[in-house]
């Protein structure tokens, strides 16, 4: 891959410019981490790539080494893996809830404590999903408890 | 493999719960008939027999993942009480198996199900409670 950066005391905004023959999946990881920092997150659903701000996605979920992100009506594969995702999001309103998923506290509606030591959460789409009992104290953390 | 040490991990406190609640029981028992003393050797293993058989039972029928349901709950009180009704006959903490001594020992269960039930009712309630004023909160800035 040839990279080229071209400084100039013009340019008001940094571009990032890819020049290829067709996207490949490398490529793919690129755009997503270039918009994971410029705070929006791409997924691709039926061969369209589509943009997301964080606050509009519910979850993250990892299946099989793929990584998919879920919205109000939509599911997108990511590119991006979820340590990386981690990495990004979890000093924001994201919190790792197990090993394989990460749920943005600002789409909770509410949480039930288990008997076991987990905690169930309840998005906003009606959606259950489990905190494991090694990630509980992150979130109560989180939460300010 | 992971399964394994997750069920460990649940089956430990569980068990060491029930464990306790059992020892409680006795010493309370031996409390309101006035005895003094202190618990057999005898009586601790059948109390964390006890334990082990309820904890099995609690987790091979209600995973941790799944809410109880009033079915759940029903099936949760009916094989407590199979358990202990074997344990306490069996082991002679109940005297002779007669209609008196079922009812004696259906009402002890009752009262301290009822009390363990609350208790931990009471306790989620709670924690739910702050939990989710504590979301409001995050959400609200």
């Amino acid at each position: 891959m040839k990279i080229t950066i071209e400084q100039d005391v013009a340019c008001a905004e940094p571009e990032v410019k890819i020049t290829c023959r067709e996207m490949d999946e490398g490529l793919l990881r690129i755009v997503a981490a270039l918009r994971a920092l410029d705070h929006k997150l791409s997924g691709i659903s039926e061969g369209r790539t589509f943009v997301f701000e964080p606050d509009e996605i519910y979850y993250f979920e990892s299946v099989d080494k793929r990584t998919f992100l879920y919205t109000a009506d939509r599911v997108c594969e990511t590119p991006l893996r979820l340590y990386e995702l981690e990495g990004k999001l979890c000093h924001g309103d994201f919190f790792r809830a197990s090993k394989s998923v990460i749920v943005n506290l600002s789409r909770i509606r509410m949480l039930n404590p288990m008997l076991g030591g987990k905690i169930e959460v309840v998005l906003e789409n009606g959606e259950r999903l489990m905190v494991s009992r090694q990630y509980v104290p992150m979130l109560k953390e989180k939460l300010g408890l | 493999m992971s399964k394994l040490i997750n069920w460990a991990i649940a089956f430990k406190p569980l068990m060491l719960m029930y464990f306790a609640a059992g020892v409680f029981i006795m010493m309370f028992w031996d409390l309101i008939w006035g005895r003094a003393g202190s618990l057999p050797t005898v009586l601790l293993w059948q109390i964390f027999l006890a334990a082990v058989l309820l904890t099995i039972t609690h987790l091979g029928f209600f995973p941790e993942n799944k809410p109880f349901s009033r079915r759940d709950f029903v099936l949760h009180i009916l094989c407590n009480y199979v358990i202990m009704a074997a344990m306490a006959f069996g082991f002679g903490w109940v005297s002779a198996a007669t209609f008196q001594s079922a009812v004696v020992f259906t009402g002890i269960f009752a009262v301290f199900y009822a009390a363990a039930f609350t208790g931990f009712y009471l306790y989620y309630r709670e924690l739910r409670g702050q939990l989710n004023e504590k979301l409001m909160q995050y959400k609200q800035g």
